[in-house]
């Protein structure tokens, strides 16, 4: 039985964007929190940065995962024919889409950080 | 086939046919106090909303007739305050979310193969308390007592001393008595579509509106907790003054503001998704051909299931937050537009390589596309921070909000009610009226609404119950007045097109759309079972790939085509791949779903009377209702596995190890881990931002105490993990552990509880924001210690009684879950009451 056949396989439908809300909470909490402490400028927004990009880390990382999950499941399938229709093969394809959509969603929330001004 | 096997078919469909009917109906009369059927029950739900959305329909009448002229006297301010707020409150709560449900509750059993939901008697419940509680919001406008802080209730607007009546009140409690019922069905339809669905439909070959309503009920799940805590929240700010949201106290209204959009946002999600989901259905049925980019739309719907939750904030972009919080929230809501621009372009391509027929669900179809994008378009410029910030408050947003809700939502369903009312009904329409109600829908609405955006350009703010002459006003309001008129009289003529359907419509055979989804593989109207059997599912339209299933399921040669004991069954199959796993035995006609909402409206109501001794009374009803509910399942001994029909053999799911009882305390907990988060966002917000901190005297929480509780939390959780354990394995030993175990848990819950009554005794809630929040996190614990409490009791008192096995096992797992969750959530409530504060201070105010 394929791990996507699973039903903890279906964790990989949201893992991406799951990380995507992370990203989105830990720089909107951040960022105000570091207002409200008068941090200085430059630890601010390098406090911001570094969490911006240890999210896109771990988003893109999910990228590579879900398609050698997905190479998995075809193998696993081969032969049978109709991987598609089978749920594995739908999850795994889905987990591709959705992964990388979620590194893009993740990388494009946080492009304001380095045009705007940081508590104003 | 031959003619002698053809009678021999009919014959045997006709005896299955009577044993089930025997079996599944459900009589008139009082009996339907008692009904539980989800055709039933979707009905009513649908009905009941439709009564709503003409409730508050008239109200907008009354809206219109008093903007129609400047200095105009039809409704006075107060008059107009409480009119305004009904209308939006009816149609957010008590029309669109519950027609949605109803819509889910009737449409997925017969969408995915199966006789009926996972939970029947859950959705009942839900639907009484939708029923009681819409019934108290609506109908309060009777007696002057209607709320009048708008929709969405701001904070202070809506605390005590600026709204001292009671109209508040309802809103609050009414709202979240329904928002019970919209929690229950959430978790029914998780349930029902990852694991109540026919052998072989594999989540890629399930319809794709099963899709969109589970990604809609999971944002139910996440989306209503904020909201039921903040109500509870103001509630008990109004009620005992603990001040959360009043400044001079530590509290911020701002808070308030956070709490209703992290729901209000998404809630717009959660109303459009499921009419989207129908046009998914019904488009490609009319393009004659299936859905083009089927992975592409599901993961687009995932997506915004995600990105709807990014977006509350930019519903605050004038309450003065700095530029970058503020970008991020405008980022996440131009990002929002992608997938559902994806969605667009799979149906414009589905429609482009197609052969699409126009009737009349496709017209309304085509004018969603028209109003839907629009009002998308206006969304993306609201999205803009500065532009917002010219039209903020203005009559521009509420001709936004209405193209995307109406767009989005009703012209989608109005679609949607000509498509499945045959499938209802068994009656297909007769007369040509449907689309002359389109048209006058149509003109009606862009009349109304376009106009609307210029009204709110030239600056004409909202709620404002009448104008001066010359502002430049008077002419846009009152075309809009016009046009909403119209707009009604379309309306009432599909009302007239709809009565007339159903008592004069044309008889059908069956699927007169050529649709290729199981709920035409059946005689409409449909029986109560759905299925005479079940069908092994092999492609996303079944009925285009075997146009003669619905006769081989009408006689019994799918799965379960028999009736055994007088039980009504379904099967359960495994999540991806949709192997069949157990037999699910289901209730009929059971009154406890109307007792439990009964009980808990005396609750609710003693609350909303300030009658505070006759609360517990209602929460003590509720409970042995709910007691009595959930032991009325139990068996005395192991059931054997039974024959499932094709060959298969499978266990009943009382014997199961995981049967849909178990996958629904997950999505539970998950919707309570939401409000639990939600809450833990407010005690950080307020301690890191709200003005009038510290507090005078902080609270005076006794560490040994903490400890205790802590400790005995802990112990609770492990005893709980501990039953569970002991009791997978049969033996007489494992059985004496279990319940020593689950004794223990129940014990440790009780010390849990005296621990946090010796903390409590160092709180004045009153007395500042700090008290507030840290009361409220206790208070959230020991409803957990509670409810752990009664469970470890109801799992011993079953397990006393040979209602438990090592196979008979789900109520202890399922308690050892809760146990688990309190475990957890206590700890990080102790430690954010007994840290947080003190920790999160700017450091010039750290004491």
């Amino acid at each position: 039985m394929s791990v996507l056949s699973r039903p903890s396989g279906l964790l990989w439908l949201v893992a991406g964007f799951l990380v995507w809300s992370s990203a989105f909470l830990v720089l909107y909490g951040l960022h105000a929190i570091g207002c409200v402490r008068a941090w200085d400028a430059e630890t601010l927004r390098g406090a911001l940065v570094a969490a911006w990009g240890v999210h896109l880390v771990v988003a893109g990382g999910l990228v590579p995962l879900a398609r050698r999950a997905r190479r998995g499941v075809r193998d696993d399938a081969e032969g049978r024919g109709d991987a598609e229709g089978r749920g594995a093969g739908f999850v795994a394809r889905a987990a591709v889409v959705l992964s990388t959509a979620a590194f893009v969603a993740t990388l494009w929330i946080g492009l304001p950080l380095l045009a705007y001004p940081l508590c104003r | 086939m031959t003619e002698p096997g053809t009678a021999a078919r009919r014959a045997r469909a006709i005896r299955l046919h009577r044993a089930l009917h025997a079996v599944w109906d459900t009589p008139p009369g009082w009996a339907r106090l008692g009904a539980v059927n989800h055709s039933i029950v979707g009905r009513r739900f649908m009905l009941t909303a439709l009564f709503f959305f003409v409730a508050a329909g008239l109200l907008a009448m009354l809206l219109r007739t008093q903007l129609a002229l400047p200095l105009n006297d039809v409704l006075g301010p107060g008059a107009y305050a409480q009119v305004v707020t009904l209308h939006g409150t009816v149609m957010m709560f008590l029309f669109a979310i519950p027609f949605i449900e109803g819509m889910a509750l009737y449409l997925l059993p017969k969408l995915l193969g199966a006789r009926d939901l996972a939970f029947p008697r859950l959705s009942a419940f839900g639907y009484w308390c939708y029923l009681i509680g819409g019934s108290v919001v609506l109908g309060s406008i009777a007696f002057g007592a209607a709320p009048d802080g708008g929709w969405f209730m701001y904070t202070p607007l809506s605390s005590k001393p600026y709204s001292p009546g009671i109209g508040a009140d309802v809103w609050l409690l009414g709202i979240t008595f329904v928002e019970v019922s919209a929690i229950a069905a959430a978790v029914e339809i998780t349930v029902t579509i990852l694991k109540v669905r026919a052998p072989g439909m594999s989540l890629g070959r399930m319809p794709i509106m099963a899709w969109y309503l589970l990604v809609t009920a999971l944002m139910i799940l996440g989306g209503f907790p904020p909201l039921i805590l903040g109500s509870v929240l103001l509630e008990v700010e109004r009620a005992f003054g603990w001040p959360f949201f009043s400044p001079e106290k530590g509290g911020d209204p701002l808070l308030w503001q956070h709490l209703f959009w992290l729901f209000g946002h998404p809630e717009v999600y959660i109303i459009f998704l499921p009419a989207a989901g129908a046009i998914s259905t019904i488009l490609p049925v009319f393009a004659r051909r299936p859905i083009v980019g089927y992975a592409w739309v599901v993961s687009a719907v995932v997506a915004l299931g995600f990105l709807s939750f990014g977006l509350w904030v930019h519903h605050m972009f004038a309450t003065g937050l700095p530029r970058l919080s503020l970008a991020f929230f405008s980022a996440a809501s131009l990002l929002v537009a992608v997938p559902t621009g994806v969605q667009v372009f799979a149906w414009l391509a589905t429609l482009a390589k197609g052969r699409p027929v126009l009737t009349l669900p496709m017209l309304y179809i085509l004018g969603f596309f028209f109003v839907f994008v629009a009002g998308g378009l206006t969304g993306v410029m609201v999205a803009i921070v500065p532009f917002d910030e010219q039209v903020h408050d203005t009559h521009f947003v509420v001709a936004h909000l209405h193209y995307v809700l109406i767009g989005g939502f009703v012209l989608p369903i109005l679609g949607a009610i000509y498509y499945w009312l045959p499938q209802i009904s068994g009656r297909m329409p007769v007369f040509g009226l449907g689309k002359t109600a389109f048209w006058l829908i149509f003109a009606g609405f862009n009349i109304t609404f376009l106009v609307m955006h210029w009204t709110g350009l030239l600056g004409m703010p909202r709620r404002v119950f009448t104008y001066e002459a010359g502002l430049g006003w008077h002419a846009p309001n009152l075309i809009s007045s016009v046009g909403a008129f119209v707009l009604t009289m379309g309306f009432a003529l599909v009302a007239l097109d709809l009565f007339l359907q159903l008592r004069h419509g044309r008889s059908f055979r069956r699927d007169p759309w050529n649709a290729g989804t199981l709920e035409w593989a059946m005689p409409t109207p449909p029986a109560s079972y759905a299925f005479a059997s079940l069908p092994h599912v092999a492609s996303r339209d079944p009925l285009h790939d075997d146009p003669t299933l619905p006769q081989c399921l009408a006689a019994g040669e799918g799965y379960l085509g028999r009736v055994r004991e007088g039980r009504m069954e379904t099967l359960v199959v495994s999540m991806v791949d949709a192997k069949p796993e157990q037999i699910l035995v289901l209730p009929n006609q059971d009154r406890g779903p109307l007792w439990t909402a009964l009980s808990l409206a005396v609750f609710f109501g003693a609350l909303l009377a300030s009658l505070y001794w006759l609360a517990p009374v209602g929460l003590v009803l509720t409970l042995v209702f709910a007691w009595r509910w959930a032991a009325s399942g139990a068996m005395r001994a192991d059931p054997p596995p039974e024959d499932a029909g094709r060959g298969v053999v499978l266990p009943l799911h009382v014997a199961a190890a995981r049967p849909p009882t178990w996958w629904a305390m997950p999505f539970l907990l998950l919707a309570d881990a939401i409000l639990f988060s939600s809450l833990a966002f407010g005690v950080v917000f307020l301690a890191a931002f709200a003005p009038g901190w510290p507090a005078p005297s902080p609270p005076d929480l006794p560490g040994v105490a903490a400890l205790v509780c802590a400790a005995a939390l802990v112990g609770a959780g492990s005893a709980g993990v501990g039953a569970g354990w002991a009791n997978r394995r049969a033996g007489i030993a494992r059985g004496v552990a279990r319940d020593a175990c689950l004794a223990v848990a129940a014990v440790a819950s009780t010390v849990a509880l005296g621990a946090l009554a010796r903390l409590a005794l160092g709180l004045a809630p009153t007395s500042h924001a700090h008290h507030a929040v840290v009361g409220a996190l206790l208070a959230y614990v020991a409803l957990h210690a509670t409810v752990g409490l009664i469970l470890s009791a109801f799992c011993l008192r079953l397990s006393l009684g040979g209602a438990i096995s090592a196979l008979r096992r789900s109520p202890v797992e399922i308690a050892a879950m809760w146990q688990l969750y309190t475990a957890a959530t206590g700890l990080v409530a102790l430690v954010l009451a007994l840290l947080a504060p003190e920790a999160l201070r700017p450091p010039e105010v750290v004491r």
